[in-house]
């Protein structure tokens, strides 16, 4: 009888490549494999030991998991880049496309290089983090709970990371149990994974302790720490946090910036290089296909729309394109977030996705802000208003909702931010004028009002500036504009 | 990224041609890499009662340098969607019953996923809608006679 086939790594039917084929990425395992079929101790000086071990480590059943784990410890003892080349082969691999028990088995081999500190587990937690939800996730829950004091000392950005993603998570609300996975039921490993789903309150409790324990790592997260405990503020424990721990120190985490590495994970690597694709490569006029791609993929699934604000926010922050890629004629920023905004369907993921646009606008200080945090809400404005002024006057309009609502204590702080982003924006040459707003007939004309008294409120002098006229003659000349049009 | 991209050489055999190049000839040679655009409707099973009968569906296809119309065959339909990076190897550009030129795998091709997304394209031109003349010289070549001159294809209309 002829010896059974390797199990496989990833799911694939007749139309993937097989993993006999060198396109597959399921390859070089297999490869590796066949030639250190049997590991043992004598394995040790091969070169294809990383591999062959991370594919037994993926397949093998439980009972021979210790074996594995002195391998792999022996291994990373005696040789430097061991696990690293450990780490990398797992993260190699396409995730999505990953069979239930390698999925399981990953989590295992994640949490072992967590505990032995071993180089290159934090960009494997890292990108398991970016990916849930997905079955079996709640081990990543342990995995950080148990290194945690470690984490904080160690590797602050991943515990930080980790943090902002389990509260993302809580705040899209996508705790509907994940199905099982049934292909999968023999192996008692597979059997015990849980969900975060099915473990929401340890999810809440990990977040509160770590923001409670370690509260200057969470404020690396930046602004959007306050953000994300503002959304979940009607869950008691966060109440309860916001109360205790957020109030005193609200101002000066809002006045930190939130860094790309952590908007990015809040959107999976495949968003990631989707996304990325179509802001360096697709040239205007030719992105309606891909958009409708990403939006069949990514957001008409249960829970996709909540991601908008996410994707708007690393968008924003994540992703800042050099002048050669903004002049390459590949479509803007702006208006991919336009056209995520017009994809929301529910009320509240649209206003979370507007705020996510504009929040570095509330907290804007010249000089200490970046300008392309704030560049595409200003240019989705000014480049909507002739064709598309229901978007220019909606923004301006939720802009004005938030200056006098947001914080009401701490209003006329929030309005002197916004202020010195409208300036700025023209400082830096991203609109020459604010007279593209102020003297434009097609916006509705209380808002305009509302924006030349809101630029000329404090300083006129600064108005006179951004908006390249005194306010006087600005006003007069959209009177007479005005009487023009009337008469 | 999920997969593998689209530029990794490959195929069984014979090299990777783009879609501009492709002429119709009723052999199984053509190996090239492309993004599948859009699905139409399916076809059901038809043909003679005493071969299997499969379903089909004709996909726009599309490289950086033309589209075409490709025929999904049987599994193949539920295999592909849009926005899939499709490798052929083997594969066959010829006229399939009422004179539509397709491309299509063929009985000895073979359609592999290697990726997604990540690849441009162009709409035209068509290669399956140019107007193709026999060589008066060789008459088994097919030559360009007429280009399309549509942006886009006739079956598969636009977005809007």
């Amino acid at each position: 009888m002829p010896p059974p086939p390797p199990p496989r790594l990833l799911a694939g039917g007749d139309h993937h490549p097989s993993p006999t084929s060198a396109t597959s990425p399921e390859h070089p395992f297999l490869a590796a494999h066949l030639l250190l079929p049997t590991l043992s101790p004598t394995s040790l000086s091969s070169p294809h030991l990383p591999l062959a071990l991370a594919f037994s480590f993926l397949t093998d059943p439980p009972s021979r998991r210790r074996l594995l784990l002195v391998l792999l410890h022996a291994a990373g003892g005696r040789y430097g880049t061991f696990y690293h080349a450990f780490a990398s082969s797992l993260l190699s691999l396409p995730f999505p496309l990953l069979l239930p028990h390698p999925r399981t088995r990953l989590l295992l081999a994640a949490s072992e290089l967590a505990r032995a500190a071993a180089p290159g587990f934090v960009p494997l937690l890292v990108s398991l983090l970016r990916r849930i939800p997905f079955p079996g996730d709640a081990r990543l829950v342990d995995i950080l709970h148990e290194q945690c004091s470690f984490l904080a000392d160690e590797e602050p950005q991943l515990l930080a990371s980790a943090v902002f993603a389990f509260l993302r998570l809580l705040a899209r609300n996508r705790l509907s149990p994940v199905s099982q996975s049934v292909e999968c039921r023999d192996c008692e490993e597979c059997e015990n994974a849980k969900n975060v789903g099915e473990c929401r309150e340890m999810l809440v409790s990990f977040c509160v302790s770590v923001l409670r324990d370690h509260a200057q790592v969470c404020s690396l997260i930046g602004r959007d720490l306050v953000r994300c405990i503002h959304e979940l503020v009607l869950v008691p424990e966060f109440q309860e946090v916001w109360r205790e721990l957020m109030l005193s120190r609200v101002v000066d985490i809002c006045r930190i910036g939130t860094p790309g590495w952590c908007t990015s994970v809040a959107v999976t690597p495949e968003m990631e290089t989707q996304l990325l694709f179509m802001m360096n490569n697709v040239r205007w006029g030719n992105q309606k296909r891909y958009q409708l791609w990403f939006a069949r993929r990514h957001l008409m699934v249960p829970g996709g729309e909540e991601r908008i604000p996410d994707i708007v926010r690393f968008i924003c922050c994540g992703y800042h394109p050099t002048n050669e890629v903004m002049q390459s004629g590949v479509i803007a920023r702006w208006a991919v977030i336009g056209w995520l905004l017009t994809s929301c369907s529910k009320c509240y993921v649209q206003s979370n996705a507007k705020l996510a646009l504009f929040y570095d606008w509330l907290f804007f200080e010249e000089g200490k802000g970046n300008v392309m945090n704030i560049e595409p809400a200003m240019l989705l404005m000014v480049n909507s208003v002739s064709q598309y002024t229901d978007i220019t006057n909606m923004l301006l309009e939720f802009l004005f909702l938030l200056v006098e609502n947001y914080d009401v204590r701490r209003k006329e702080a929030i309005a002197e931010c916004v202020r010195s982003a409208f300036g700025v924006l023209v400082k830096k040459g991203v609109i020459p004028t604010l007279e593209i707003l102020t003297c434009c007939e097609k916006l509705s004309p209380m808002l305009r009002q509302k924006l030349v008294a809101f630029l000329s409120s404090s300083s006129p002098e600064e108005t006179e500036k951004t908006c390249g006229q005194p306010i006087d003659e600005a006003s007069n000349a959209m009177e007479l504009k005005n009487r023009v049009c009337s008469n | 990224m999920a997969h593998r991209g689209p530029d990794t050489p490959g195929g069984s055999c014979g090299r990777m041609v783009q879609l501009k190049d492709l002429v119709p000839a009723a052999t199984n040679n053509v190996n090239t890499t492309f993004i599948v655009l859009d699905k139409a409707a399916r076809a059901p099973p038809h043909g003679r009662a005493d071969v299997a009968r499969e379903e089909t569906c004709l996909a726009l296809v599309a490289d950086q340098t033309a589209a075409a119309h490709f025929l999904l065959w049987g599994a193949e339909c539920d295999a592909f969607e849009p926005g899939d990076i499709v490798r052929l190897t083997d594969g066959i550009f010829s006229y399939h019953r009422a004179n539509s030129l397709v491309l299509r795998a063929g009985r000895r091709g073979r359609t592999e996923k290697v990726g997604e997304f990540t690849m441009l394209f162009v709409e035209a031109p068509n290669m399956s809608e140019v107007k193709w003349a026999r060589y008066p010289g060789d008459p088994k070549r097919m030559v360009p006679e007429e280009a399309a001159g549509s942006p886009h294809s006739q079956v598969f209309k636009p977005l809007q």
